[in-house]
């Protein structure tokens, strides 16, 4: 997936809903759309109030690194291997960028 | 509440609610988001549209019960791992962010006015609707089971008082005894929770009543992660859980409520001591209300946004959804809870609504200390929601124990965090 693109697919009532943004603050959204299914094991804000490690107040390019490891099968893992296999170079930069600044 | 509705009372007894909300849309600032359930889908979304629209935005989320109890571990309460009051959340937390909580249940939904209407009287105006009413069961598609039936054979599929009468039921069960759970065709919620609820069972089962039995007689020949709990089933419980499917006998059909019997279309009877029959779903009913729902009883949505294709400006997230390829799953719901908040509130600001991303984690516990899991990432490509090619899937089979563990770890792990980021 092409991060930035235009609401060309959007049904009906979307497209009727969608005004024209600026490719930054389309890239800037889909990185937060990205980041925000980590919240669901990792915790809000991704501060993990349990087993499953944190992942807040790091930075983005330990992030980076990390996922790539995860997708590359570098880095040995239960279930996140099989979660990063699902995210590009160029989305998992973008998930970074936003969960560097996530308070 | 009260300030609300009568806030909502004089705007609809002047010009319509509609006219009344175009000024704040227009000059691009916000507008009302009325969210409909304080479940997964619901109460992640309320909480996320305020958190990105701030004063912008005037969130309401309409939930009748003051405790939501979550399906998700309500399978450990069945086993005896957890408590009910621990699957218990409230809404203190949502009403600190700001979040316009009412208690109570939608019975109306005007289009024109763009209001809803409650049972308590309230009459509430919308920009944006999102409904996250979860399901409501196809009552007389099994002969002989409705709701007073289920007080008796409970589904226990909606948490809550369910989930403690079938404990009740378990515990009360003399050693020896036969459990059947009778699981539904496709669709229904949380294609994997049957056979964790078996497990669970088994479990205590094997620790309390050790000559008892679970019988699952199938509507259906395949379920999630199928090899996965066949071969933990063999490794923990042995003979213990045994599994009919539809091939055999047939979809069960009827139910003899008196005689604890479930009945199959080629005829089979199956007597319990213990009956769990998990009915066939539907949309929750606020969504035939609303006017969303297909033949099918689900809502069709545009899948990039989750607008419902029938009713503009409303939008139907979670189980009641039509969002395959994503499961009917709580992370599944909350996933969409999110997302869409995010696009409701860049629509209500004029700003482009971006490509949709989500994903899911399935978590079974095959015993306390044997996890399971199976996931996908969901992306918008090609101008369909997909789930991406190689990403997710199931646990390893044959995998060691210290992996099993581990994944058992994760999944209370993954409770503790999507609690926190729903209701937190
Ligand atoms: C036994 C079992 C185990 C499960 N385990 C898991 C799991 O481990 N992981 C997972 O991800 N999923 C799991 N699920 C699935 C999960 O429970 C559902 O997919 C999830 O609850 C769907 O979220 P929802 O928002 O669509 O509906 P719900 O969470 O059910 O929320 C719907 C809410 O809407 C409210 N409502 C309905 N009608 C109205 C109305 N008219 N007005 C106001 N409010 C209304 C209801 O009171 C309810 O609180 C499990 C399900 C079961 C049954």
């Amino acid at each position: 997936m092409k991060l930035g693109y235009g609401p060309a697919g959007a049904g009906l009532i979307a497209a009727a809903l969608v005004a024209v943004a600026p490719v930054g603050a389309q890239a800037e959204s889909s990185g937060r759309n990205l980041a925000l299914s980590c919240f669901s094991c990792h915790g809000p804000a991704g501060k993990s109030p349990d087993t499953i490690p944190a992942i807040n107040g790091k930075n983005k390019a330990f992030i980076v690194k990390e996922m790539v490891g995860f997708r590359d099968g570098k880095r040995k893992s239960t279930v996140m291997q099989r979660i990063a296999k699902g995210y590009s170079d160029a989305e998992i930069s973008a998930l970074a960028g936003y969960l560097a600044t996530v308070k | 509440m009260s300030r609300l509705t009568r806030r909502e009372f004089t705007a609809a007894a002047g010009a319509s609610a509609a006219a009344f909300a175009a000024p704040a849309v227009a000059q691009g600032k916000g507008g009302r988001i009325v969210v409909v359930g304080g479940g997964f889908g619901g109460a992640s979304a309320a909480k996320y549209a305020k958190m990105f629209g701030g004063d912008s935005v005037d969130v309401t989320l309409i939930e009748p019960n003051k405790t939501f109890y979550t399906c998700p571990f309500s399978n450990l309460v069945l086993g005896g791992l957890r408590d009910i009051g621990s699957i218990g959340h409230g809404f203190d937390a949502m009403k600190k962010r700001g979040v316009k909580v009412v208690q109570d249940m939608v019975t109306g939904v005007d289009h024109a006015k763009k209001t809803v209407t409650t049972a308590g009287g309230a009459s509430i105006g919308w920009d944006r609707l999102i409904l996250s009413p979860g399901i409501d069961f196809q009552w007389g598609k099994i002969k002989g089971y409705d709701a007073a039936a289920a007080e008796k054979i409970p589904h226990a599929w909606k948490a809550g008082p369910q989930t403690v009468l079938l404990r009740k039921q378990l515990e009360a069960m003399a050693d020896g005894g036969v459990v059947i759970l009778a699981p539904p065709a496709n669709p229904f919620r949380c294609p994997p929770g049957p056979y964790e609820r078996a497990s669970m069972i088994a479990h205590y089962l094997k620790t309390k009543k050790p000559k008892s039995k679970v019988l699952i007689v199938d509507s259906k020949d395949k379920f999630s992660k199928m090899p996965l709990f066949l071969e933990g089933w063999k490794k923990v419980y042995g003979p213990m859980i045994e599994f009919i499917p539809q091939s055999k006998d047939g979809p069960v059909t009827e139910v003899d409520v008196g005689g604890k019997t479930v009945i199959t279309e080629f005829g089979a009877k199956h007597k319990g001591d213990v009956v769990n029959l998990i009915p066939p779903q539907k949309a929750g009913k606020v969504a035939d209300i609303a006017g969303v729902t297909a033949k099918s009883g689900w809502a069709p949505i545009d899948r990039r946004t989750f607008a419902s294709t029938m009713k503009k400006d409303v939008y139907v997230i979670g189980d009641a959804s039509i969002a395959s390829p994503m499961p009917k799953s709580g992370f599944s719901a909350s996933s969409q809870g999110k997302v869409v908040a995010a696009g409701v509130v860049d629509s209500l600001a004029g700003k482009a609504v971006a490509d949709p991303s989500f994903a899911n984690t399935c978590y079974s516990l095959v015993a306390p200390e044997y996890g399971i899991s199976v996931a996908k990432v969901y992306a918008w490509q090609g101008g369909k929601l997909v789930g991406v090619k190689g990403s997710g899937g199931v646990s390893p089979k044959g995998a060691p124990a210290s992996f099993r563990a581990e994944e058992a770890r994760y999944a209370s792990g993954w409770y503790a965090s999507i609690a926190a980021d729903i209701w937190g």
